[in-house]
């Protein structure tokens, strides 16, 4: 009885000492995203974009400008020792993809790829991609295998509506972080009376406390109108104030729209205020003068 | 000797051209004015206004048709003609009559009064606001005497088709950047804005009046 007792006892031990281990290493072949697996079958997949047709140039994220075409490289790896049968893919943005070949060999991969223009963005729009494989090895399903792949397409302008380089270093939450949901700046254009030496200056201040100023100088004239324009404004309420030296400061709130320019109400009256251009008035007596001089001097010289 | 002369001859010229000049630009464009307030009467004379009392014609604000006899059912419905907003102000305390351009932009009011738009035309109801310079280039131009109205004096503004009569209730001045002065009013009236003192922008001297 007691040796009965050992017999199985150490037959219990010997047997889980073959199987665990051998379940640890298949647990361990699992990988960790993207791929899919059972037993020595297992497949990894990559979903890469690119602006050109050139797949060494494809990354996880491509970058887009005033629109374009947008390639998207498909890459089904065959990391186990059977063979692997790609049964569907199916990109989420962009439909079924067909890989080539179908049958992948152990170590092999197998390609596809497809093209998308992408309209020029208003602003920034992220637009991130999913790709779904599902395969077969042995007969047997494996685990879909996933991939994803960002396209980020800017405005025709670049990056939210600036004209050309972004301000250096970017504000907090502007759309050079990717995950900022970007909003096309505004801009705002009014007229003050042509303001006397040394010019004025209209201050504006934003959402958030975002400041800006723009500098009307002098040019010696009166009682005219004068543009102004302010750009790459955060849209919202931004509040306005004129500021001309020895006058009191006029101010008002205005409303910034994102992607459009709006016309700012005169912070004045009618420009009536027209100066005597004293300039013009010392030349034409300065040369009056000269010439009687020269009239003179003609009459008195035979004396 | 003779180059002498010529070199003399010239400068005296060009200073007396260049003194001269906004005396010309006045002139030039008070003349315009006086084809413009012709063109405008000649056009009045062609509406033939009716009479309505003695001395008086018919006054018809703007935007309004004038009253008719009622048209017979069934009769074709003439077409609404748009508003003219072409009208004349005249001030006979300061024997002065203008053509009012239809904005206050830069090229309006250096060919005359503007109309601020957004403003009503006078004889509607609220507050029509007229601008207008001082001086040009220093030298006295439409508003320049406005100063001497005081309430009580008449202004007169003159349609194609009708007249409307205004009497100034105050004359002050202000700041520039006073906008109360065009605001809206109950009833119908006119708003004279020019600057003050002549030839600055530091201040506004406006004129309120009302229709009679």
């Amino acid at each position: 009885m007691r040796q009965k007792v050992l017999f199985w006892l150490s037959a219990i031990i010997l047997a889980a000492g073959a199987v665990l281990p051998a379940a640890a290493a298949a647990a361990a072949d699992w990988p960790a995203y993207g791929a899919g697996a059972v037993g020595a079958a297992h497949f990894a997949v990559s979903r890469r974009v690119s602006t050109t047709d050139d797949p060494s140039t494809a990354q996880p994220v491509a970058t887009v400008r005033g629109g374009g075409a947008v390639y998207y490289f498909y890459t089904v790896y065959n990391t186990g020792t059977v063979p692997l049968t790609i049964t569907s893919a199916v990109d989420d943005r962009l439909g079924p993809v067909d890989f080539s070949p179908a049958t992948v060999p152990p170590g092999g991969t197998a390609t596809a790829y497809k093209m998308k223009e992408h309209p020029a963005a208003a602003g920034v729009a992220a637009e991130t991609g999913l790709v779904t494989v599902l395969a077969t090895a042995e007969g047997r399903p494996l685990p879909p295998g996933i991939a994803s792949a960002t396209v980020v397409s800017l405005g025709q302008g670049g990056c939210c509506g600036w004209s050309a380089t972004p301000p250096a270093p970017p504000p907090s939450g502007d759309c050079h972080t990717p995950s900022f949901p970007c909003q096309p700046r505004g801009g705002l254009s009014g007229r003050i009376c042509a303001p006397g030496a040394p010019g004025a200056e209209i201050l504006a201040v934003g959402p958030g406390g975002a400041t800006t100023s723009v500098t009307i100088p002098s040019n010696g004239q009166l009682g005219y109108w004068r543009n102004w324009v302010l750009g790459n404004l955060v849209p919202g309420l931004w509040q306005l104030t004129l500021k001309v030296p020895g006058k009191p400061a006029a101010t008002q709130t205005v409303t910034v729209s994102a992607g459009a320019t709006s016309q700012v109400p005169d912070f004045s009256s009618a420009c009536t205020g027209d100066a005597t251009n004293h300039g013009s008035t010392l030349a034409g007596a300065l040369l009056i003068a000269a010439g009687a001089a020269v009239l003179a001097w003609r009459r008195i010289r035979p004396v | 000797m003779n180059r002498r002369l010529m070199l003399g001859g010239l400068a005296i010229g060009a200073g007396a051209l260049i003194l001269l000049a906004p005396l010309a630009v006045r002139q030039f464009r008070l003349a315009e004015q006086r084809r413009m307030v012709e063109r405008l009467e000649w056009a009045a004379l062609r509406q033939q206004p009716r009479p309505v009392g003695p001395g008086q014609t018919q006054v018809t604000p703007p935007g309004q048709a004038p009253a008719t006899e009622p048209e017979p059912p069934g009769a074709p419905t003439p077409a609404t003609p748009e508003p003219d907003p072409e009208y004349l102000i005249e001030i006979p305390k300061l024997g002065v009559r203008y053509v009012v351009m239809p904005t206050i932009e830069n090229d309006d009011l250096a060919r005359g009064p503007g109309h601020y738009p957004g403003t009503g035309l006078p004889g509607q109801p609220g507050n029509a606001a007229i601008a207008g310079h001082r001086t040009v280039k220093g030298i006295a131009s439409y508003f320049y005497n406005l100063h001497l109205l005081a309430p009580g004096d008449t202004i007169i503004v003159r349609y194609p088709d009708s007249t409307l009569t205004f009497t100034v209730e105050r004359v002050f001045i202000t700041g520039a950047y006073d906008l109360t002065v065009l605001a809206p009013t109950p009833y119908p009236a006119l708003t004279l804005t020019t600057c003050d003192p002549p030839g600055t922008d530091e201040h506004r001297l406006i004129v309120q009046a009302r229709l009679d």
